[in-house]
């Protein structure tokens, strides 16, 4: 006799509608991204992270880090490869909470362009808010790398 | 189970870096401009330059007169008083900040034009009331601001060869009592 139990429905659905509000919002952010490669690189270039003289790396991550985003987006959408889109999801996110403190510590007036020329829910320069948006979706993707797919997953991995 | 987390993780890297390297190699409609703007190139010819078109005071750009084709005074990065002396000559203005706060309070006259708005295909207004053979005077904040250096750089690509930017920003424009203004700009996207 089994001693393994199912894992509550409740669990399974909520684990459902956090990968689809997560991968939603990273597959508009990088439609948004891709939408203007020139725009977001000069994001990226903006934050000072990337040395000046190693431009070609800003213009690789301005397509890398949307397509990337993209991927994994439609991975937490059908709930393949659930949580190694999460685990990529939340590298991501500790990295764009690192970026957004490192131009907070040196007071740089720049824009997150998270979302392409939508910012949600933050306006205006890096701050605060933005860090506290992305922690939130950390925590969605932590969750989910956790937890596993959920409902209505490709996944054959359970939720536990 | 972790070593296969791994895989599917880096495999799925490995797919968005392949479609990111594939997607690089079509050129994009603008084009990605980074890194310090070169200097401005002057018209070999100081005489040959195209009738200047400074645009006139009803429609919020700088001040009337005409301007030299060719400058030979300020380089690229120009002071509170260099700047002082192309305004005097009549040379636009552009605010390259957000615009709350060109409408916050921004140089007398100048115009507003960002890059996110020439990204977006806008501000051809703005760019249509200027000479590319004249001189410009780009600003935003001042210190750490990058917006007018950026914006430079579109300018220069689009063949504005005299662009200057105003180091020190807006708040020392204000600070050196220059003529100011508030309002949304009167040439619009």
């Amino acid at each position: 006799m089994s001693t393994a139990s199912k894992p509550p429905a409740a669990l399974g659905g909520l684990v459902l509608v956090l990968r689809l509000v997560l991968g939603g919002l990273f597959i508009f952010a990088a439609v948004m991204k891709l939408s203007s490669p020139a725009a977001f690189a000069m994001a990226i270039a903006a934050f000072k992270v990337i040395p000046a003289h190693a431009d070609h790396l800003t213009k690789l991550s301005a397509y890398a880090v949307p397509w990337i985003e993209l991927v994994c987006g439609l991975c937490l959408l059908a709930g393949a490869w659930t949580r190694a889109a999460a685990l990529v999801i939340s590298t991501l996110l500790v990295a764009f909470i690192a970026m957004i403190l490192s131009t907070m510590i040196r007071e740089m007036d720049v824009t997150c362009s998270c979302f392409g020329k939508f910012e949600i829910p933050c306006e205006g320069p890096v701050g605060w808010c933005h860090v506290v948006r992305n922690a939130v979706l950390l925590a969605i993707s932590v969750f989910v790398l956790w937890k596993g797919p959920g409902s209505l997953a490709l996944d054959r991995e359970s939720t536990r | 189970m972790l070593s296969r987390l791994l895989f599917r993780s880096v495999t799925l890297l490995a797919i968005g870096g392949g479609l990111a390297v594939a997607h690089s190699l079509i050129p994009p409609k603008v084009p990605i401009i980074l890194g310090d703007p070169k200097a401005p190139v002057r018209p070999a010819n100081p005489g040959s330059g195209s009738t200047p078109a400074v645009p006139d005071a009803s429609n919020g750009a700088a001040a009337s007169g005409t301007l030299p084709a060719t400058d030979a005074g300020p380089g690229l990065n120009v002071s509170i008083a260099e700047s002082v002396a192309l305004f005097e000559k009549g040379a636009p203005f552009v605010d390259a900040r957000y615009l709350a706060e060109y409408e916050a309070g921004h140089v007398l006259n100048a115009f507003h034009l960002t890059v996110d708005q020439l990204i977006a295909g806008k501000g051809l207004g703005v760019l249509g009331m200027m000479d590319p053979a004249a001189p410009v005077v780009v600003y935003c904040g001042g210190g750490m601001c990058d917006a007018s250096k950026n914006l430079v750089n579109y300018l220069q690509a689009a063949g504005f060869a005299q662009c200057h930017i105003m180091n020190d920003g807006y708040p020392a424009w204000v600070a050196a009592g220059q003529p100011t203004a508030t309002g949304a700009p009167e040439i619009g996207e």
